[in-house]
């Protein structure tokens, strides 16, 4: 039973009585001037004892019933403070559920969480229910609304009457906001980036862990990209700003990685399996070389198409329109030669694309052959450990720069408030009721006695 | 008969009307409350410009009604543990509306008043769904939810995201595959998914997980890596040492490829003849129609748009725009292009060939060598195929007889190694003669195991990073401009008070109906008609009824009988003797005024009053009045009344049967005479 519920109930036990006591008096004085009615009644009104231990009575079934219902029901409420909300998205920009408040996953964090015994998922979901606010009406554009307020109510149940209710929505509404960040706020779990060169690429060829390396490296760059795009005057408490790491990663990547390690690697003919290495780049150029074959082989065919492509057919008709800006210019028939023209020039760019990565990989080779053997390398070794070191410096100081962006973001993105019934407001209730409900009792006691006394009543009017 | 007096039928039945209105007004609350059910509803807006046309991003025709396609209703039955439920159940409760504004409705109104066609492709509808009193808002508003999270989900991939990403290595090491075609399937699907990803970062190069917190960049670059260092090792590897599970199966396989490739070769040559003949017999017809005739001067006389639009001025989209003779071109370099492309694709077997069936060296005894896979021997290799598929495409000998072209090819390689044993062998040179090809080979398989596991993790992520991908465009395309409202299909409230008026309304108009009506049968069955007072048939019944109760205190009976009725009626006349009778009549109701008194006149001169809630004092007292106004009366003074009083009261004697009460009264009569009032004369 809910707390609105109890006193409803006992509301309207106090107004039936009244009612009866009104209609009572009514009836029976009905050919009494008001004047006289009131005479009468006031005459008559004084306290009767009977009624004290009944008002008491009234009062402690008010008090037990009102405490039982206050420990049955609680409410709190989400308010989602990030920008995207008031689009109906969460802060990653896909569609907010507000089901998800009261989710399975949800509720099972909040049992484990709390340690909840004797309640299961199904048992809570059952006690809770969400709703926004504030709701728009779907029917009329004027009242179209989108949320960013939701309420959690929590109405006990058998299976769930043991459980604290202020205890329970602090936890879920604690494990909502957990939820919520793991999987709609910014990770950054990729950003930990830790190494141990002597294990982590004991089976690597140094240029292969170069290109690991490159790959990490990127990895941070983009992010820090992304990031300053969205936010490009963001500085961190470090005082790093999204683009200055960009460009630090960007450095590791083009000084370090590429011109000192990898020049090194190959001026020196340095690999720990020369060989291997390359038996490995040959294969990959003969499946390079039958990829620039046809591209090589698609340029000559457009460029052959472009030759055949009849002179009498590639006449042009000017066309009077109007571009973007809505200001007139000449638009032509589009004729074939455009697109063939095109396409030869794109496939002669991925042919010297090929025929590049060709002399790359036959540079490579030309230098490992050189290699007297294979084997570790200390100073390759050095200077991996320490661009690993760089990478691990930039990848904490982007982490935590992409950590204070997104809360500052996000707004701390939800906010919740819990709200129960106090001891004190029971207290209120109990005492006005109670006034109110001994007052109605009197009258009706009032109301009977000049009832039963009605034909002296009546004789003193004559 | 009483006259009519709304008050008093009202004030007689209050009570009861009370209770009855009460009652009944409780019933519809409740049953109302019993019937009510909930509408959730939400409003959402297609925001691609190609909604505004009615059709997808893909150009397909947008259908709404898969928001209840049974595939998404599935889906929310089982990601929502409905399993009690139907699909068609749930189907049936949702409920779709397009709605238009107000602006688009005024042009609705001005086309039709033209007489023209109307055609309008709205992009904004609102998506119900309903539940019962049972199930709850609730329930109707999580389903709600649930169905649009699937759907905008199931739109993004179906119609933005559609270039889909398999994982079809899963297990790859465990099936009938030889290892150089296990590396050839993972090679491909690795390179298919590097170009998905590529086509994703082409759309959103900014979209980044929050659930993994990779991007697709970041993805494909993973997937690069993989593709250049171990998976291009284990090639290397797998060619090197001429890795094989069945040399004569590869063979053949491989075999059969270059067979295909010429084959298609060959049909290409054919297909390309075929254009290029068309090609000039069109350019020929289009001189001879004088269509070549343009020059660069010739300029269309009016402004065209750029889209293609209807008769309403709505954007259909930019159309075809290509002409018949390009056509003809692409085709013909679509044809030469496939015709290269196998030509190439032929030359690679060629090279698989070479190396699983070259020699070492160690058969002959010059010792265990390596394979040369050097892009040298790759020119050489396809250097070798193309001249040969040119000699026989110009002796036009491909397409009659496919099969000539392998047998000479397998003729010239057995005789190039019949000398050596690995030739006659169904092993490799390497399984032959290398001692280590065992744990050369062991070691492949567990880097090919260990590789399929990799992917395998990493296209967990991929599917982690897509599916949050499909619900960002499902967001990006499709907003939400309301969020799930749930609304009481019934006005509880409103209804009960609604019902409480009704029957107030038809409780009085009833209790108006039974007064009067009681009114009239009383009139015309109990009613004295002369005196106005009950009859004695009224006071039978009120004798009966009141037989077996024991009367309150305070119940007094009074009897009054005129003994000289007969003597009046005939000395006066019958007007004077019911003139008495009515006065008596009145004068009783009058002194009795508003106290609980039932009159009776009971025929024979002899009235009959029962007062309740009284005593014996005040009634005597009454009576007493009554017979000072009798005695100065103004009607009927000619006459001499004699009449007799009996009072008797429940208190006073001690008697609480109505009956005895009566009699009582009777034997207590006392005699009284009103004296003829002598006219005073003028």
């Amino acid at each position: 039973m809910t707390i609105s519920l109890v006193i409803k109930l006992f509301v309207v036990l106090i107004l039936v009585i009244l009612a009866a006591a009104l209609i009572l008096s009514y009836v029976k004085l009905k050919d009494c001037s008001l004047q006289r009615m009131k005479r009468i009644v006031f005459q008559q009104f004084h306290w009767t004892f009977w009624t004290i231990p009944v008002t008491i009575i009234f009062a402690v079934s008010f008090m037990l019933m009102y405490a039982s219902a206050a420990g049955n029901t609680a409410s709190a409420v989400i308010t989602l403070n990030y920008s995207e909300a008031s689009s109906g998205q969460n802060s990653n920009q896909t569609r907010f559920n507000m089901s998800d408040i009261i989710s399975n996953d949800v509720l099972e964090l909040a049992i484990e969480k709390g340690a909840l015994e004797g309640v299961t998922v199904a048992d809570l979901k059952k006690a809770l229910s969400v709703a926004p606010t504030v709701q728009g009406n779907s029917y009329n554009p004027d009242g179209y609304h989108i949320s960013t307020e939701f309420a959690i109510y929590y109405f006990a149940t058998p299976q769930t009457k043991h459980l604290d209710a202020h205890q329970l929505l602090d936890l879920i509404t604690d494990s909502y906001k957990q939820f919520y960040i793991e999987r709609y706020a910014d990770n950054f779990q990729k950003l930990n980036m830790e190494f141990s060169p002597e294990t982590q690429f004991s089976e690597m060829d140094y240029l292969d862990i170069v290109a690991y390396l490159e790959q990490q490296c990127y990895l941070i760059e983009d992010y820090m990209y992304s990031l300053a795009q969205a936010s490009p005057s963001f500085v961190s408490s470090n005082g790093d700003t999204f683009a200055s790491l960009a460009e630090k990663c960007h450095q590791i990547a083009d000084v370090q990685l590429a011109n000192n390690i990898k020049s090194y690697l190959l001026y020196n003919s340095i690999s720990k399996d020369p060989d291997g290495y390359i038996s490995r780049l040959n294969y990959d150029n003969s499946l390079i070389e039958y990829e620039r074959r046809k591209t090589l082989a698609s340029y000559e065919i457009s460029n052959e198409a472009v030759r055949m492509y009849s002179e009498e057919m590639a006449k042009i008709v000017l066309v009077p329109t109007w571009d973007a800006d809505g200001d007139y210019y000449m638009g032509r028939t589009k004729v074939g030669i455009d697109e063939l023209s095109v396409e030869a020039q794109e496939y002669s760019e991925w042919t010297a694309d090929y025929t590049k990565a060709l002399e790359s990989n036959n540079a490579i080779v030309a230098s490992l052959k050189k290699a007297s053997s294979g084997g570790s390398n200390e100073t390759v070794d050095q200077m991996i450990q320490d661009v690993c070191r760089s990478l691990e410096d930039i990848s904490k100081l982007a982490k935590t720069a992409g950590q204070e962006y997104s809360e500052k973001r996000m707004n701390n993105c939800i906010f919740s408030s819990i709200h129960t019934n106090s001891i004190f407001r029971g207290f209120v209730y109990t005492f006005v009721f109670a006034f109110a409900f001994f007052v109605a009792l009197n009258l009706l006691s009032v109301v009977k006695r000049i009832s039963m006394n009605i034909g002296w009543y009546l004789s003193e009017k004559k | 008969m009483k006259s009519f007096q709304l008050s008093r039928y009202i004030k007689k039945w209050l009570p009861l009307i009370f209770v009855v209105c009460l009652v009944l007004t409780i019933g519809v609350y409740w049953f109302f409350s019993s019937k009510q059910n909930y509408t959730a509803s939400a409003v959402i807006h297609f925001d691609s410009e190609s909604a505004q046309q009615g059709l997808t991003p893909l150009g397909t025709e947008l259908n709404v009604n898969e928001i209840k396609s049974s595939a998404i209703i599935a889906k929310v039955i089982s990601n929502l543990g409905l399993e009690d439920y139907s699909v068609d159940s749930i189907i049936s409760r949702v409920q779709i509306t397009e709605v238009i504004d107000a602006d688009e409705l005024s042009r609705k109104e001005a086309l039709l008043e033209e007489g023209q066609e109307y055609i309008y492709k709205p992009t904004t509808f609102i998506v119900s769904f309903s539940s019962n009193n049972n199930e709850g808002g609730q329930f109707a508003r999580s389903v709600l939810d649930e169905i649009l999270d699937q759907y905008f989900t199931e739109y993004s991939e179906k119609y933005v995201n559609n270039a889909s990403i398999i994982n079809a290595i899963s297990g790859i090491q465990n099936k009938n595959f030889d290892y150089i075609e296990m590396m050839e399937l993972i090679d491909t699907n690795i390179e298919n998914t590097i170009s998905a990803l590529y086509n994703r970062v082409g759309n959103d190069p900014n979209f980044r997980s929050t659930a993994t917190g990779m991007s697709f960049n970041d993805l494909a670059r993973q997937y690069e890596f993989i593709q250049s260092v171990e998976v291009s090792g284990l090639f290397s590897d797998i060619l090197e040492h001429q890795i094989t599970k069945n040399k004569t199966l590869l063979i053949s396989d491989y075999n059969e490829r270059i067979s295909k490739y010429e084959i298609n070769s060959a049909v290409d040559d054919e297909k390309i003849a075929d254009v290029l003949a068309i090609i000039d017999d069109y350019v020929l017809k289009m001189r001879e129609s004088g269509n070549t005739n343009i020059t660069y001067e010739y300029i269309l006389d009016d402004v065209y748009d750029k889209e293609r639009v209807d008769e309403q001025g709505l954007v259909l989209g930019d159309g075809e725009q290509t002409v018949t003779y390009d056509k003809l071109i692409y085709s013909w370099r679509d044809h030469m292009n496939s015709k290269e492309y196998a030509i190439i694709d032929s030359a690679y077997c060629n090279y698989i060939l070479h190396i699983f069936g070259e020699c070492t060296g160690a058969c002959t005894g010059s010792g265990v060598g390596s394979i040369d896979i050097s892009l040298e021997e790759v020119d050489r290799v396809i250097d070798e195929v193309v001249s040969d598929t040119n000699t026989l495409g110009d002796n036009e000998s491909i397409s009659e007889e496919p099969t000539e072209s392998m047998e000479t090819s397998e003729e010239t390689s057995l005789q190039q190694n019949i000398v050596t044993e690995c030739s006659l062998s169904d092993l490799t040179c390497s399984a032959l003669n290398d001692p280590d090809y065992a744990v050369i080979v062991s070691d492949v398989e567990q880097r090919i195991a260990s590789l399929v596991s990799e992917l395998d993790n990493l296209y967990r992520y991929l599917e982690e990073t897509d599916a949050e991908y499909n619900e960002y465009l499902g967001a990006s395309n499709i907003s939400t401009l309301s969020t799930v409202a749930v609304t009481e299909n019934v006005n509880v409230q409103l209804y009960t008070v609604i019902a409480a008026i009704f029957f107030l309304i038809v409780c009085t108009c009833g209790a108006v109906l039974i007064g009067r009506i009681n009114d009239i049968v009383r009139y015309i069955f109990y009613t004295d008609h002369m005196t106005g007072l009950n009859n004695r048939t009224a006071f039978d019944n009120y004798l009966k009824q009141h037989d077996h109760r024991i009367l309150d205190n305070g119940i007094a009976c009074v009897t009054v009988t005129i003994t000289n009725q007969v003597t009046i009626n005939r000395r006066n006349g019958r007007e004077v003797g019911d003139k008495v009778l009515q006065l008596f009549a009145e004068q009783f109701q009058t002194v009795f005024g508003k106290m609980e008194t039932y009159f009776v006149y009971n025929g024979n001169a002899q009235f009959i009053l029962v007062v309740e809630k009284t005593d014996y004092a005040t009634v005597c007292q009454i009576m007493e009045h009554f017979r000072l106004i009798l005695d100065r009366r103004e009607e009927a003074q000619e006459c001499e009344i004699l009449y007799e009083i009996g009072i008797s009261e429940t208190t006073q004697h001690e008697i609480y049967n109505i009956r005895k009460l009566l009699s009582k009264a009777v034997s207590l009569q006392q005699k009284y005479v009103s004296e003829p009032i002598e006219q005073e004369v003028i």
